[in-house]
């Protein structure tokens, strides 16, 4: 028995970090939304469909596909990526 | 506990061998542990190869873990905590740099190394931690290699560097091999000497100079 085997078996059971005080959820407000801001723009209905549509084609949210073009935005400035989905 | 995270962008930069001789030769004096992040499980494998004992590599697969992993460290008497992290890791370097006391960058002081190391400059720069470079895997006897490279680093992206080298010595490949470090390898080479005089500094930086508990090696 190791000093430390205690975490190793925290892997299935993701807990929430230690940090800032956990906040409820305010009514109307998804869970996966407490603590996270909005970031956003108005664009053309063309480009809002053709986003949704690739979405659709890569089976996955406009949220991840954002989180993914800010990413590559990072990096064409220099910037480390955040990773978020 | 003090936490020490290894971070680099670029793959091959020697975050591993850096991670497991520092631990290593912080366990020679406190209990030191590595939080292995990288999917790859480099660290965890030179443990199994080690056969175990100290310093014990914990493995951690998501960001949301890291922050309750290290606090349960603490609790369970760590000193040091040394968290290894993969290249190309988005939310868990940043995840590391937030929760870490100290950043480490290996970086080969080669053109195609200094210029990836923009990415983690900017990385650790918004995590506002102190962060220093460590030439490593460079030529042993090449002053002006080193000089020309801390220069850009220093300038350029404004990073401070480790006064400590380690060069790309025979002692790191023999030792990861069969599970050991360049002092356990040899433990009147250079490698070895450097090693300690790498550890002597960051436990320096992190004021680790009386651990809570001594152990033996």
């Amino acid at each position: 028995m190791s000093r430390f085997d205690a975490i190793r078996t925290d892997r299935a059971k993701p807990e929430p970090a230690p940090g800032p005080p956990a906040v409820a959820a305010p009514p109307g407000r998804t869970p996966a939304r407490v603590g996270k801001k909005a970031v956003g723009g108005y664009y053309s209905p063309h480009l809002s469909q053709a986003l949704n549509i690739l979405a659709l084609e890569q089976n996955t949210s406009l949220q991840a596909l954002l989180g993914e073009a800010i990413d590559d935005l990072m990096r064409k400035y220099g910037k480390h990526p955040f990773g978020e989905r | 506990m003090q936490t020490i995270a290894i971070v680099s962008q670029k793959g091959g930069a020697g975050k591993t061998t850096l991670a497991v001789n520092l631990a290593a030769e912080a366990a020679r004096s406190c209990i030191s542990l590595i939080i292995d992040t990288d999917p790859q499980a480099t660290a965890s494998r030179w443990s199994q190869w080690r056969g175990g004992g100290d310093p014990e590599v914990v493995d951690c697969g998501a960001p949301s873990l890291l922050a309750g992993k290290l606090a349960k460290a603490a609790d369970l008497g760590a000193d040091l905590a040394v968290i290894d992290t993969p290249p190309h890791a988005d939310a868990m370097a940043r995840q590391a740099a937030r929760l870490a006391d100290l950043l480490l960058i290996p970086c080969r002081p080669r053109a195609f190394d200094l210029a990836a190391i923009e990415a983690t400059a900017e990385l650790v720069r918004s995590s506002r931690k102190p962060a220093f470079v460590v030439f490593n895997a460079g030529p042993p006897r090449a002053p002006h290699v080193y000089r020309e490279a801390a220069s850009l680093i220093g300038g350029e992206f404004g990073l401070q560097i480790a006064p400590v080298v380690l060069p790309e010595r025979a002692a790191f490949h023999h030792s990861a091999a069969a599970g050991r470090t360049a002092p356990e390898h040899d433990v009147q080479g250079k490698a070895a000497d450097e090693i300690r005089a790498l550890w002597a500094w960051a436990r320096e930086q992190l004021g680790l100079s009386t651990c809570a508990q001594a152990v033996m090696a």
